[in-house]
């Protein structure tokens, strides 16, 4: 009862709102209320307001926004007598609303996120059979190791966990292809992996057909496995040892709960952030996703399936005979097939698993182009605007989550709307400079400020512009294609064990360095406009303005497509854990500095040692956390050297002798997932609109120098193009 | 039989039928037929010169009527071209045998390039180069016979004007070319000037060799009580006949002392009060109500009969004069709406009335399609608008251009957009090889437009390559650049329709409040009943029932006191209004003692010297940085600080500058149930011409706000815009009138929308946080 008054009053608030918002005031009187909307809106800002404060800031830069759209709408447009302003005109109209449609569904999602849980759920009693899948395709048997071995290594009673390895790489289709050497390389895989796993006491399973892909891979595992409970970790998703303890205890609360998902955390930086270098300080391109959006989606009960770091339930599985696999993201779909029958999800704001982000460039866009192509497929296939058994709020929030990926067309829109004015004197926009001034600044401004109020620790000013023109210029033929074609797109997996050692163009940088010269000459008009064409000096100054803008973006992606060498082969991550290290016969009391997948560097404690030779096998000792694991493995030293005080620090590489040593490697390495929030949250600041910006431009200007010498670099050098060379060995 | 037939028919049905041409052509208004023989020798159609060749000596001011309605016209830029209408009666356009310009023009005008040119009823009668800078020059072109025609006649007077050796767009301001009324008129071939027999000749009254059209009306008992109603009935109804574009009306009680054949002399009275003025008065005045022409008697040329005539109302009694009046009275048709403001009289069509969204092609305001081969193109149109219009502070009109481009032309040239002198809105053409515009549409702000007559004037600036060099003969090549179409559109949208109080505008454009149908008549307050007094007060009543399509009810209240609570017009010296009634309209009580006393620019220049140096002086702190900030945004942003206040505010007390000669002020009456205007000056002298100057129609659509102070010396006025509003509402209750009427309000009360829409948005996100706290999921 209540619920609705709060609605009716809600309602009529809404109607007077849009009464104002649609009078037909004079610019100055929206300039004086825009300003103070502003205004308003960065002091509640500045003073990160929350509760009931956050939520007027928001309504403040809606306002504007409103405003905007009213203007855009009523005044803006070309005559439709003048077709070839009329027809970009309006296009880019589109877009914007778009822009404006999905805002203001952002607004929806964001508005009030979940906060992160705090207390474990469940009993301890509740500990029902699991099963964990770990799919794979085409990764090495190093990687699948150690992601298995940390699986093993999760704290739950070893009766009740089973893990699987389902290897779509040796299947029975591609051990007996018609390509000789490709169906020998599927033969010694199955082998390889079938020993793996039997070493790890871990089941290996692969099946006839590579069909349905990975949800094909996924549902052969469903069949061969009856634990109540389902969860699936990708080839390269190591979890921590609490994974399960954090998660099962939700299926107890709620017998209807089908998913418990969980952030991806990255041990590697993704390309982009690698090129620009920011991994370090600034907060990765999928923790608005992780960190904010998944939350807000767990509010209105959508938070979805993610393809990994998830537990199922089995028996909703069942429901909708395992996962679906109409799109190529069959994660999404399957969740929105359950949220569809009254499933439940929850969402668990922590990081529980370690995984790697594609190397290249190149993979980046392939793992993306999957990404918008899928949600594409959703979209057409499924609908969820329309899809039965939703709830309006969840509706809304796979509207979000698909359309996203209708950005390549106002980003490119954005990028070529100048254009039609600087070099065909088309007028697609109608305005003056002053209501450009008093209505599309101040919709700029408020559009930077509330991103920034409701991103602000996740996503830095400017960034999501810059990651969304780098990917647009290749995704925007993706998405035209599954758009023309749906149902072509097919599965392609990720690789993500490439790696860059030598700073060079990516291999698809070739369309930026044309955009970008495009929008120098454009530049360059804008000169000669403004030079020959005083009178129209206002106009010409916007359209050079936003130009300008394209061009700082364009300039910016030139380095972010500019691969960066990178010397270390892997993540190293900080562990203080006592040990024991093994020097000739002798056993030494030692600390662990950090660790990495391939090896680690060790504090050895005693005066009476010299720096060890490299090359020697020496072995370590420390007690596991679970049981079952070896506490001893050999090590190579690769170097050695006097540290503080009585100590010498001695860097080693792993030399694992059998299987189980992974499970080792895997307690050290991926035990504590508190340190990967630690790392996280050590990023996650605001920098503020201003500095963020400064930042931004600053970044922006180095990047472009980077990316003009290196393609100045491979033009000087007009030597054919060599292939990459293979990664140092031995390090 | 017949004669005894019309006068019952007369008594009785004189307004229905006189006006009607036809009958009453071959009939007199009332029966002279006794006292003036020679008047139905001209049979119609037949110039009197042919009857009366015997008379010896014509005065030359008789056989030459002025008519231009201006005091000078000015032809300006490369083409310029004037139309208005000149109404004849029948014998004066069938007498007509010339047209005369006297024009002198600009010394760096190419005659050879250059042409004047003079049509009528789309007739051209011929042209001329314009080579007369030296002195005035009189261009007279004969007038073929049937082209006037009796009533009114469309005159365009044209000027194709090219610089001597110029190119620059600038040169063309330097163009010019002056039309002089006292030089310029149409000669009859019989003395026909002032001679009017119809009660329809009454639009054919002249202007004087000054554009005036001065009515005089004689009334020896024009201080009598009572007198004073039926002068601004009388003033009024004429008002509405002759239709001057520039009407002055002076009332006084004897003879005019010098003989004008332009104008009007009007005799009101009783049979006996005028018989002794008047020695032709008909005797049937002594037996009812007398309306109709007696020759003019102080006019020399009066003795043969077919001189100037005056107009004579009486009658036996005050009562039957008062009859008589009544029939002056143009016929009522208030239940039609206006659809048009007449302005033909000096500016040719009546300006069409837009009461709401309208699109109109400039045919419709009686352009048509130009070219031009010059660098600047003006052309200009009048719209009307009504009273309660309420639009300016928010509103856009459009225009929507059909125009052509030559190849010739390049960037940097535009057309601009003047409303009422003030430019609006700047256009870019864009260039290249030359275009076609359709129906481009150019936006211009309401902001400059108000009640009543607006003028928009499109200027088409050329930029082109030919100009720049300025080779021999380039002013006056022949290659059209430019075409305006007159299928382009003036385009007004739905506007907020309020009426607003103080609003001189409304005043002087629409009569508001006074043409409105209202209980009781406007109450019209005098200080004394004077000449001068009666003279503005007349000059204005018959200036306001022209705005208003009709005449005004008055009524003449003796003491402030009977002005009550309704609308009323105060005319009078400042000294003997009464001061409370001063205070009331929010003028200082002290201009009463001082106003005019001392010379004009004595104190006007000392405020001045303080303001130069305060420029001079550079000022710091707080002060000085929001005033920076007040020019930025004012320059930029057309948005002043001023405009940014929450409390209402009250309106200062006026204080009336030494340099003006009348001011008229407008403020509520005492219990807000009436509006009150006042006219106001010095001296009764100043009060008379004042007025005059005022009411002509150069000056009178200067009037707005609340007050409007006039310097005759510089002919200006200066205005002061209202604070304190007050809104009427006019139209039956709509929605969208609604809607356009808050955004006007908001749009002036701009910090009250800000603070509406900051609390309006602060609520939704509250109600949000509510409503979202109840939905989805709950927190911790």
């Amino acid at each position: 009862m209540a619920k609705a008054v709060n609605f009716l009053i809600w309602m009529l608030v809404s109607l007077f709102v849009l009464t104002l918002v649609t009078l037909p005031i004079s610019l100055q009187t929206h300039l004086v209320a825009a300003f103070l909307c502003m205004a308003l809106l960065a002091i509640l800002k500045v003073m990160k307001a929350e509760g009931n404060w956050r939520l007027i800031g928001l309504g403040f830069g809606t306002a504007i926004v409103l405003r905007y759209v009213y203007w855009r709408t009523t005044s803006t447009l070309p005559p439709l007598n003048q077709l070839e302003n009329f027809i970009p005109g309006f296009l880019l109209y589109l877009v914007e609303m778009y822009s404006v449609a999905m805002l203001a569904l952002s607004l929806f999602l964001v508005s009030m996120p979940l906060p992160e849980k705090k207390k474990r759920p469940g009993t301890t009693a509740y500990r029902p059979t699991v099963d964990v899948f770990v799919p794979t395709y085409n990764e090495d048997a190093q990687l699948l190791a150690n992601t298995l071995a940390a699986a093993k290594n999760m704290d739950y009673p070893a009766d009740k966990l089973t893990v699987w390895l389902l290897d779509d790489g040796g299947t029975v289709q591609k051990r007996s292809a018609t390509d000789i050497p490709s169906a020998r390389a599927a033969e010694r895989r199955h082998a390889e992996l079938s020993r793996l796993a039997a070493d790890l006491d871990v089941k290996y399973l692969t099946r006839e057909r590579n069909e349905h892909a990975k949800a094909g891979n996924l549902n052969n595992g469903l069949k061969q496995s009856e634990g109540e409970l389902v969860v699936v970790f990708d080839a390269d998703h190591a979890p921590a040892r609490d994974f399960l303890l954090e998660t099962v205890g939700y299926f107890e609360e709620d017998p209807k709960l089908f998913l418990v998902q969980t952030p991806h955390f990255f041990l590697n930086p993704d390309p982009i952030e690698r090129n620009l270098n920011t991994f370090g300080h600034m907060p990765s391109e999928n923790e608005m996703f992780y960190g904010l959006i998944q939350r807000g989606l767990d509010k209105w009960n959508a938070s979805f399936f993610c393809g990994s770091a998830a537990v199922l339930r089995r028996e909703a599985l069942q429901d909708t005979d395992g996962f679906s696999g109409v799109s190529i993201t069959e994660d999404c779909e399957t969740a929105l097939a359950l949220h569809g029958r009254g499933w439940n999800s929850v969402y668990v704001d922590k990081p529980l698993i370690a995984g790697l982000q594609p190397a290249t460039f190149a993979s980046f866009i392939g793992q993306r182009s999957r990404w918008a192509q899928g949600m594409m497929q959703i979209l057409i296939f499924r609908q969820p605007l329309f899809k039965g058994g939703l709830t309006f709020a969840q509706r809304l929030c796979y509207m979000s989550s698909t359309l996203f990926w209708l950005f390549p067309f106002p980003r490119t829109m954005f990028l070529i709307a100048p254009l039609f004015y600087l070099f065909f004197d088309l007028e697609i926009f109608v305005g003056s400079g002053g209501e450009f001034l008093a209505y599309t600044m101040t919709y700029m401004l408020v559009n930077l400020l509330m991103q920034n109020y409701l991103y602000g620790r996740f996503r830095w000013p400017w960034i999501s512009e810059l990651y969304e023109y780098v990917q647009t210029v290749h995704l925007l033929p993706a998405v035209i294609s599954v758009m023309l074609n749906p149902s072509k797109p097919t599965f392609k997996v990720t690789a993500k064990d490439e790696s860059i050692t030598q700073s060079r163009l990516s291999e698809i940088s070739a369309p930026f360095f044309i955009i970008f010269a495009i929008l120098i000459a454009a530049m360059g008009m804008v000169v000669y406009r403004l030079y020959v064409e005083p009178t129209k000096a206002d106009v010409t100054l916007v359209v050079g303005g936003w130009n300008l803008l394209n061009l700082i973006f364009a300039g910016c992606a030139l380095g972010a497509v500019t691969e960066r060498g990178d010397k270390s082969a892997a993540r190293r991550v900080t562990v203080k854990r006592r040990c024991e290290f093994k020097v000739g016969d002798a056993w030494y009391p030692a600390v662990i500095d950090n660790v990495s997948v391939d090896g680690l560097l060790v504090h050895v404690y005693d005066q009476s040692l010299a720096p060890l030779k490299a090359g020697n096998i020496e072995a370590i000792r420390v007690k596991p956390y679970s049981e079952g694991i070896p506490d001893t493995m050999a090590v190579n030293v690769v170097r050695s050297s006097k540290g503080e005080g009585e100590a010498i620090s001695v860097g080693c590489t792993f030399a694992p002798q059998r299987a189980l040593d992974h499970r080792l490697i895997a307690d050290l390495m991926f035990a504590n997932s508190a340190q990967w929030s630690e790392f996280q949250m050590g990023r996650r600041r605001n920098p503020g609109l201003i500095r963020g910006t400064l930042s931004f431009l600053g970044i922006a200007a180095y990047q472009t120098n980077r990316g003009l010498y290196y393609m100045l670099r491979g033009l000087g050098s007009a030597r054919p193009k060599l292939p990459v060379p293979a990664p140092a060995k031995g390090r | 039989m017949k004669r005894t037939l019309l006068a019952c028919l007369l008594a009785t049905a004189l307004p229905a039928i006189l006006p009607t041409g036809l009958a009453a052509q071959t009939l007199k208004p009332f029966d002279m037929t006794p006292e003036r023989p020679a008047d139905v020798q001209p049979a119609p159609g037949i110039p009197a010169v042919v009857t009366a060749p015997a008379a010896p000596v014509i005065d030359p001011t008789t056989l030459r009527r002025p008519f231009l309605p201006f005091e000078k016209l000015t032809l300006a830029g490369e083409d310029d071209r004037r139309s208005f209408t000149v109404s004849l009666t029948a014998e004066q356009a069938a007498a007509a045998q010339t047209i005369t310009l006297g024009y002198q023009n600009a010394i760096v005008i190419a005659p050879e390039s250059s042409r004047l040119s003079v049509t009528i009823n789309n007739v051209t009668l011929g042209e001329t180069p314009i080579a007369s800078s030296d002195r005035v020059t009189g261009l007279a072109l004969a007038i073929p016979a049937g082209v006037l025609q009796p009533g009114a006649n469309v005159v365009t007077i044209a000027a194709h004007q090219r610089h001597r050796t110029d190119c620059t767009i600038q040169s063309t301001f330097d163009l010019w070319t002056d039309i002089r009324p006292q030089e310029s008129f149409i000669t009859f071939a019989a003395p026909l000037v002032g001679r009017l027999t119809q009660l329809n000749d009454l639009a054919a009254v002249a202007p004087d060799g000054k554009g005036r059209t001065a009515i005089t009306i004689v009334a020896p008992a024009m201080a009598s009580s009572g007198s004073a109603d039926m002068l601004m009935r009388l003033a009024q109804a004429l008002s509405l006949r002759v239709h001057g574009a520039n009407q002055t009306v002076t009332v006084r009680a004897d003879l005019p002392p010098v003989t004008q054949t332009s104008g009007l002399t009007v005799f009101l009275g009783t049979q006996s009060e005028l018989a002794d003025l008047v020695p032709t008065l008909p005797a049937s005045a002594a037996s009812g109500p007398a309306l109709g022409y007696v020759p003019l008697p102080m006019a020399t040329a009066g003795s043969s009969g077919a001189g100037p005539t005056a107009l004579v109302v009486s009658g036996p009694t005050p009562r039957a004069v008062q009859t008589a009046l009544d029939r002056l009275l143009p016929p009522a048709d208030a239940a039609t709406e206006r659809h048009s403001l007449a302005t033909a009289s000096f500016h040719a069509p009546d300006a069409p009335l837009l009461t709401g969204e309208a699109k109109l092609a400039l045919s419709r305001f009686g352009l048509t399609t130009t070219e031009t081969t010059g660098r600047r193109m003006r052309t200009e149109f009048l719209v009307g608008l009504p009273d309660d219009f309420y639009a300016s502070a928010y509103g856009q009109a459009e225009l929507l251009l059909d125009a052509a481009y030559s190849s010739a032309v390049r960037p940097g040239s535009r057309v601009n957009i003047y409303v009422n002198g003030d430019i609006t809105t700047t256009a870019p053409i864009a260039a290249g090889s030359g275009g076609l515009m359709q129906h481009l549409p150019i936006r211009l702000s309401l902001r400059h437009f108000a009640p009543g007559v607006n003028t928009v004037a499109i200027e088409a600036v050329l930029v082109t390559d030919e100009d720049a060099v300025c080779a021999t003969g380039t002013p006056a090549q022949t290659k059209p650049r430019f075409a305006l179409f007159d299928t382009t559109e003036f385009h007004m949208p739905d506007f907020a329709r309020i009426a607003t109080s103080p609003n001189l505008a409304a005043t002087v454009g629409m009569s508001a409040p006074y043409g409105e149908d209202q209980p009781r008549p406007t109450a019209l307050y005098l200080d004394r009943p004077t000449a001068e007094s009666l003279s503005a007060a007349a000059t204005l009543a018959g200036r306001l029932a022209m705005s208003a399509g009709k005449p005004i009810p008055l009524e003449t209240v003796g003491s402030p006191e009977g002005l009550d609570n309704r609308n009323a017009l105060i005319v009078g010296t400042l000294a003997q209004l009464p001061p409370a009634l001063v205070a009331q309209m929010k003028v200082a009580t002290a201009a009463q003692a001082n106003w005019g006393d001392l010379p004009t620019h004595a104190i006007a220049t000392a405020p001045s010297a303080i303001d130069s140096w305060r420029g001079q002086v550079s000022g710091t702190g707080l002060v000085e940085s929001a005033s920076r900030v007040n020019n930025w945004l004012r320059r930029n942003l057309d948005l002043s600080l001023d405009q940014l206040h929450i409390l209402p505010q009250s309106e200062t007390v006026y204080q009336p500058p030494r340099s003006a000669d009348l001011i008229m002020a407008q403020a509520e009456s005492p219990q807000a149930g009436g509006i009150w205007t006042l006219a106001t000056a010095p001296t009764p002298k100043d009060l008379e011409r004042g007025m005059a100057a005022l009411t002509a129609q150069a000056l009178w659509n200067k009037v707005s706000g609340r007050v409007a102070a006039l310097d005759s010396q510089t002919a200006t006025v200066a205005t002061l815009a209202p604070q304190d509003i007050r809104l009427t509402p006019t139209q039956p209750f709509s929605i969208g009138n609604w809607r356009l009427i808050a955004a006007n309000w908001m749009s002036t009360n701009i910090l009250y929308f800000a603070l509406l829409f900051l609390a309006a948005f602060a609520i939704l996100g509250v109600i949000t946080t509510l409503l979202l706290r109840g939905l989805g999921r709950r927190h911790g």
